[in-house]
């Protein structure tokens, strides 16, 4: 009859919204897994870059330790790497305390800034010949979505002794 | 076919291919990264680098229990597993077998068990074995046998394998077997009757290798180089010195011990591992206080104090050093191909001209021989007891037990160059591995 709509019609609208749906749905979900991936790999390659930074890389000024306290905004960049011998992996036990003082007295936008990165971190050593906290810095934003990456790594110290650096970051 | 029938099957044929297409378009994603991999790559270069710069990669090359404990404090992950090798150097345990009795073999682990090298400890392990079967060891030694004949398919079979025999003997006339094994054989069946008279010297001394391809380079190299221990002993704590202004020892326990070689006796005093006190002159009074790698001198020779531990001291022979003359009077032997570079020891010359040899070393790619007169059975002071271990070292095969990744879900090796001189150089290659099990 005149005006009536064909039952392909219905068939087609059918199956035309269940695939609409069925996109949306898929690309709504997937979205989001994508994006998390995407910064994890992100969080990831960037606290290896941070921990590789303060592990084998001195800062700068190379003693930047000693501008400590009252040319403190003199440091461009923070690396804990002992300068007087310049070896992989053997860190300054003089710079592990500075980096201690700056983090109680300067915070972390301080360090975030020494160490070009726009992502909270928190950066722990601990002394592996008798278990003692050589540093312990975690920032006191919360890290409210509940996802951050841990980077851990062997450091020698330079008065002989050997720690862990554990190096963890997330997006606030 | 019926009006309205081919609408529905294109209908069906479109949401077939719907469903394919948003079948590939929305698999089943799974993101999978290798940061796990990376961990642990990560892990051992930054475990093999702390061990360097700690300065404990030598002990821990050496000392598997120490290895362990630092592994067991860095590594959080318990199902972690690792394992270690070392290649292109010493190894920290080396296997001698020996056709000895048992106080000779008591004799051997008492003069030579325990070496020390670039800071590492060498562990020379005899064990008893027969001549066929031969124990699975690194080198051979036969100490006082000759007669061969019985045994020559075993031993030649043993030097085929890499590995190496070291032969002590006072042989007047080699026989077949032993110069095909030693490649030495009586003078005058060499430069001929005529040319082999004469008696030596009064001294024994060193041919000096003048290239290292030279069979005798490493033995010689060892020699003086690697330091050998002497055991002090508990001692009254108070050491007499010979000068009042020498500085006082203040530890409580002191132990005392000699080093001895060509019948000369240096009396030393252990202060405390760092110290030393050393009596030169041969009047029981010390007159020089060392510290590690200090020099002495005493008995025309000089000799480096290289390491000092709470009970025992290692004392390294420096070049120039001379041994009274050991050879059996009745040896007179050459190597069996004339080739005088294969000497490292000589009693003077035949009368002939030819040096008169009391160590011969023949090497080749399969395996090393060292022949030398028997200096291990009577009066086998410090000088000696260096020369047998260093023979037993320079024969020993060139094994490496480099790890191999076996049965396990991932693991990775980190390979570390380690470049060392503390007592002789060095360059050898210390592995690493980590990885799951499952």
């Amino acid at each position: 009859m005149k005006g009536q709509i064909s039952i392909d019609y219905y068939v087609a609208l059918i199956i035309f919204i269940f695939f609409v749906v069925y996109f949306l749905f898929q690309t709504t979900n997937l979205v989001p897994v994508f994006v998390n991936q995407m910064e994890e790999q992100r969080m990831r390659s960037e606290t290896y870059q941070m921990s590789e930074l303060l592990v084998n890389h001195a800062g700068v000024p190379a003693n930047w330790d000693l501008l400590l306290p009252n040319n403190i905004g003199q440091i461009q960049r923070i690396g804990l790497l002992d300068q007087t011998t310049n070896k992989t992996n053997r860190i300054s036990v003089a710079k592990v305390a500075s980096l201690d003082f700056i983090c109680d007295t300067q915070g972390q936008q301080f360090l975030r800034s020494r160490m070009m990165t726009d992502l909270e971190f928190s950066v722990i050593i601990v002394d592996r010949t008798d278990g003692s906290t050589e540093l312990d810095c975690v920032s006191n934003t919360t890290n409210s979505r509940g996802f951050l990456v841990t980077t851990r790594r062997v450091v020698a110290l330079d008065d002989g002794r050997y720690g862990e650096l554990t190096m963890q970051v997330w997006i606030p | 076919m019926m009006k309205g029938q081919i609408p529905i099957l294109e209908m069906i044929a479109v949401t077939v291919i719907l469903f394919v297409s948003f079948g590939i378009l929305f698999s089943q994603r799974e993101f999978e990264n290798r940061w796990g991999d990376a961990d642990i790559i990560l892990k051992g270069r930054d475990m093999v680098l702390t061990m360097d710069r700690i300065g404990m990669l030598g002990t821990f090359t050496s000392s598997p229990d120490a290895l362990a404990n630092f592994l067991s404090d860095t590594i959080p992950e318990r199902n972690l597993i690792y394992w270690s090798g070392l290649e292109g150097t010493l190894q920290p345990t080396v296997t001698v077998a020996c056709n000895c009795t048992t106080s000779q073999i008591n004799d051997l682990i008492n003069w030579a068990g325990r070496l020390k090298l670039n800071g590492r400890d060498i562990r020379l392990e005899f064990v008893s074995s027969s001549l066929e079967p031969i124990q699975q060891s690194d080198v051979l030694l036969i100490w006082g046998r000759t007669g061969l004949a019985s045994y020559k398919a075993e031993i030649l079979s043993y030097l085929a394998s890499g590995k190496g025999v070291v032969g002590i003997s006072d042989v007047t006339s080699p026989d077949s077997t032993y110069t095909e094994i030693f490649g030495v054989r009586d003078c005058g069946s060499v430069i001929g009757q005529g040319n082999c008279g004469g008696n030596g010297d009064t001294e024994i001394t060193f041919v000096s290798p003048t290239q290292a391809s030279s069979p005798t380079f490493k033995a010689h190299k060892l020699f003086f180089h690697m330091p050998i221990r002497s055991l002090g002993s508990l001692a009254v704590p108070i050491i007499p010195l010979e000068n009042a202004n020498m500085p006082l020892c203040l530890s409580s326990t002191v132990f005392d011990g000699t080093f001895d070689f060509k019948n000369v006796e240096a009396m030393y005093w252990i202060c405390n591992a760092t110290t030393v006190y050393m009596d030169t002159n041969d009047n029981n009074l010390a007159d020089q206080v060392l510290r590690e790698n200090g020099t002495f001198r005493v008995g025309g020779y000089d000799f480096k104090m290289s390491y000092i531990e709470t009970n025992r001291t290692f004392v390294s022979i420096r070049p120039g050093f001379r041994f009274d003359d050991f050879r059996n009077s009745q040896v007179k032997v050459l190597p069996s191909d004339g080739d005088t570079t294969k000497i490292l020891l000589r009693d003077g010359n035949y009368n002939g001209g030819s040096p008169l040899p009391v160590v011969v070393m023949n090497g080749s790619e399969s395996g090393r021989v060292i022949w030398g007169s028997d200096f291990i059975s009577s009066n086998v002071d410090h000088d000696k007891r260096l020369l047998i271990a260093s023979m037993l070292l320079a024969a020993s095969s060139k094994r490496s037990n480099a790890p191999t990744i076996g049965d396990i879900q991932t693991g990775f090796l980190t390979p570390y160059i380690n470049v060392v001189n503390r007592d002789m150089l060095e360059i050898y290659q210390f592995n690493l591995g980590l990885g799951f099990p499952f």
